[in-house]
């Protein structure tokens, strides 16, 4: 039986690598007494795996773990066990029992959303800002090799959506953009693309408070939470 | 939780941010207006090495379990860390609370080793406190240290209120419970309640002795200032473990850590009576806790942690009288969930090596094995009773199990060592390649020799000799060294012997160095046990600017009748005991382990009112 879970992952949280999350899973399952599969051979380890890397810094609402069980668990009960063992900055959003056939989580991630802050001089200037970048065809960047060699890349494409939101009077971008094995656009090269539309000076991109919001697929441009496809019926 | 101050940029510039955020599981914040008490437990090294010390996470433990107090945590911070800090001005703080260290009641550091004190020194800096306990007034906290460093913290007397000399789970709850005494009574001001301190055993105040040099600048005395203050300051043992307080949600780090598996303390103590060894004397008699005991831990650390791991731990794990019962208890109840054991401090005879096979049925990770010196006449001086023909039965027994890796570990410097006792330690480790290759085992053996250079401890019986010189050691290891390269197949590594010789310094040193301590500290001198960041020069600097010469120190040879610089800390065992221990080497004579009914008269069941206390009965 297989279980996809949503979690948070936020606070001092934020620090820790996807070898320490993978490890605190492991001793939470061990702690909530989920029926996790073992794998066979010489080092038997709990069939689980995350959905996509986040960067060490960036805080989360929408990560999402793989999980194989030996015995039969109800998904909410799952969900409860586990809120009870982990720290409140890690907290289950939501527990869905997986299809049998949906593929693996970490293969089927698409796109990313995320929520940044913007630096205040950028919040007038913001709407015309996007709506001017989003009509672009081509925002090229140049992009290392790993032979050492340069090539450019478009970007455009990979983003797939960029909107402005206020909270508590606060501006915030909410950005959907591509992370898949195909492309993966880095959270730096949105911030530089930014930077440079507004004809100012770059910024690390951990200034922005980056928290990401949720990950999906690609439905024909439009983005579709995990959490809405391979449920199981 | 309050956060960690700095901000996410600041952090993420950090090696490890995670070292200084907190948020670990079993983390407690205690905050309320029933804290009479803020202890912060400060580890003079990096989180890593703080967060796999099982005596903190006791302590942690403990604090947190009285009402009224609340126990934090502060780690060393890395020089990036350090670096930000003084940059921002902002005062090294608690992981739970972000309270900087001089607004906590107590701070507390847990000495294991001598190199840390210019990270005890960095943090009580950082913290924004004064480092002399003299510039202390009655706002600050009382800074006490603990471990086997307390046993000597002459050399860092200056800086510190108190000590604690033995077994904290009693002693420090008695003291923390005086305090809040005092303060509920609008009685406490600090000097009464130091007064009062000292006199609960285990604790020891500096500031009420005085140290007395002689003419020739020789140690003469240490006079009593303080009536309350006792000579000797006495021991605090814990007679009983099965009553004694023990962790049960320990701290659980994130990131990864030297140690992280469940922790069993199977007994503290140990009688085997090597004569190098401090923690052999610190820490007996030996006291034993039950398996069903050790069983009911065990299943409540499981479910408080989630590890998959126990390791089973003493200065001696082999010794302990129901290790067969217990292993075959644990491996019933857990292997089938997939939780693993591990052997701490193998012995090296082929019991402990049948056992060891039978814990790692699986996997089998590198042999540790410690015969100490190579050859027969050295074992004897310092009493590791082990002869050639057990060791060898022992290293066979390991190959035919399936063992390929094995490391041995040697000392050099040892009393009464010459040339043809590093030829022993060459020889041993020929003879055992040569079994291996006549066992016709699978594969190649991947033998290792590590050698560290002696350091003569206090309290012990090699107390009175000094370090061999600096040169004399070099010379020891590149002997050793040419001797193993003509040999082949062996990885043969040594011990950084500077780091040795300012161990040898310190660790029976007297009130004088504290200067060097500090000028060292001011030079820059911080995580000195670490390779990359100990710099002799610094040390070397400190010691001329001091007008010092360390190596009168390391190579100190003290007459028998001579008065000692800890002399007034008692370690259990008496110093005519030790004396005939001392007398015993010289002849290569053994003593047995007083378990097996010969009473050495070491001393400390009688002066002390605790004995031996085992689980089972005692086996040969």
């Amino acid at each position: 039986m297989r279980i996809m879970l949503r979690f948070s992952k936020e606070g001092p949280l934020r620090w820790i690598s996807h070898l320490d999350t993978m490890r605190t899973f492991q001793k939470a399952l061990r702690r909530a007494a989920i029926p996790v599969a073992l794998s066979q051979g010489f080092n038997p380890h709990q069939k689980l795996s995350l959905a996509a890397p986040l960067s060490v810094g960036v805080a989360s609402r929408g990560e999402y773990l793989d999980l194989e069980l030996k015995q039969e668990m109800a998904a909410e009960e799952i969900r409860t066990r586990l809120n009870g063992v982990l720290p409140a900055e890690m907290r289950i959003l939501a527990a869905k029992e997986l299809d049998g056939k949906a593929p693996s989580l970490m293969a089927a991630v698409q796109l990313s959303r995320y929520r940044l802050r913007l630096p205040a001089e950028l919040s007038a200037e913001g709407p015309m800002l996007i709506a001017e970048l989003l009509q672009q065809e081509l925002l090229p960047l140049q992009r290392t090799t790993k032979k050492g060699g340069l090539s450019e890349v478009n970007l455009r494409p990979a983003i797939i959506d960029l909107a402005l939101a206020a909270e508590e009077g606060e501006p915030f971008l909410s950005a959907t953009i591509e992370t898949s094995s195909q492309f993966f656009l880095r959270l730096q090269e949105l911030v530089d693309l930014l930077a440079e539309r507004a004809g100012r000076e770059t910024w690390p991109y951990l200034e922005s408070e980056p928290l990401r919001i949720d990950l999906g697929l690609n439905d024909q441009g439009r983005f579709r939470s995990l959490l809405e496809c391979f449920a199981q019926n | 939780m309050k956060t960690c101050p700095l901000s996410t940029v600041q952090l993420a510039s950090l090696e490890k941010p995670a070292r200084y955020v907190g948020g670990e599981v079993n983390m407690q914040c205690k905050e309320g207006p029933e804290i009479a008490l803020r202890m912060v437990l400060a580890f003079p090294d990096l989180y890593e090495i703080g967060m796999s010390h099982t005596g903190s996470k006791i302590l942690y433990e403990l604090v947190n379990s009285l009402p009224w107090a609340a126990a934090e945590r502060c780690y060393a911070p890395w020089s990036d860390m350090e670096k930000l800090l003084r940059e921002s001005g902002q005062l090294l703080g608690s992981l739970e609370s972000a309270r900087p260290l001089a607004a906590f009641d107590f701070v507390g550091f847990s000495l294991q080793y001598e190199l840390c004190y210019t990270n005890l020194l960095n943090m009580l800096d950082l913290g924004g406190i004064p480092l002399r306990s003299n510039e202390r007034g009655e706002g600050m906290p009382l800074v006490i240290v603990g471990g086997p460093g307390a046993f000597n913290p002459e050399p860092i007397a200056e800086f510190i209120d108190l000590a604690l000399l033995g077994d904290a789970e009693e002693a420090l709850p008695r003291l923390l419970q005086l305090y809040r005494d005092l303060k509920q009574a609008g009685r406490y001001e600090r000097q009464e309640f130091l007064r009062q301190a000292c006199r609960i055993p285990g604790i020891y105040v500096p500031s009420f002795y005085q140290a007395q040099y002689d003419g020739e600048g020789a140690f003469a005395a240490m006079n009593v200032l303080e009536e309350a203050a006792s000579l000797p300051v006495r021991r605090a043992i814990l007679s009983d473990f099965d009553q004694a307080f023990s962790c049960s949600q320990p701290l659980l780090p994130y990131i990864e850590v030297v140690h992280d598996r469940v922790v069993l303390e199977l007994f503290r103590g140990c009688n085997n009576g090597c004569r190098f060894c401090q923690a052999g004397i610190l820490y007996r008699p030996v006291r034993e806790r039950s398996p069903e005991d050790l069983l009911r831990q065990a299943e409540t650390l499981l479910q408080h942690t989630g590890y998959d791991e126990i390791s089973l731990t003493s200065l001696s794990s082999m010794d302990y009288t129901q290790l067969e019962e217990l292993i075959d208890a644990l491996m019933e109840r857990y292997a089938e969930q997939g939780i693993g054991l591990a052997l701490s401090s193998l012995r090296m005879d082929t019991f402990s090596i049948d056992l060891a096979e039978k814990v790692q049925k699986v996997r089998k990770s590198g042999l540790t094995l410690a015969p100490e010196a190579g050859t027969q006449k050295l074992r004897d001086v310092i009493n590791k009773n082990l002869n050639e023909e057990q060791i060898m039965e022992a290293i066979e027994s390991a190959f035919k199990a399936g063992w390929s890796s094995l490391k041995l570990y040697f000392m050099i410097g040892l009393p009464g060592e010459d040339d043809s006792d590093l030829d022993g330690i060459v020889d041993l480790a020929q003879r055992i390649l040569q079994s291996y290759r006549r066992l016709k085992v699978k594969g190649k053996l991947r033998l290792s020799v590590s050698v560290a250079p002696f350091v003569p401890k206090p309290h012990t019986p090699f107390q009175w000799g000094g370090q061999i010189p600096l040169a004399e050691i070099d010379r020891r290891q590149q002997y050793l060294r040419q001797r193993f390269r003509q040999l082949r197949g062996i990885d043969f590594s040594s011990h950084d012997r500077q780091t040795s010789f300012l161990e040898a310094v310190f660790s029976r040193g007297d009130r004088r160095l504290s200067a060097v301590v500090l000028e060292a500290w001011r030079r820059g001198a911080r995580f000195d046990g670490w390779t990359e960041c100990f710099h002799f020069a610094r040390w070397q600097e400190a010691f001329a600017a001091c007008a010092i010469d360390p190596a009168a120190y390391a190579e100190r040879e003290y007459a028998t009748d001579a008065p000692l610089p800890w002399d007034h800390l008692d370690s259990g065992v008496r110093k005519s005991w030790l004396l005939q221990e001392r007398q015993k080497s010289v002849l290569q004579e053994t003593t047995p382990d007083c378990r097996y009914g010969t009473c050495g008269g070491c001393g400390v069941c009688m002066d002390y009112a605790v004995g031996n206390r085992f689980a089972g009965e005692v086996r040969r």
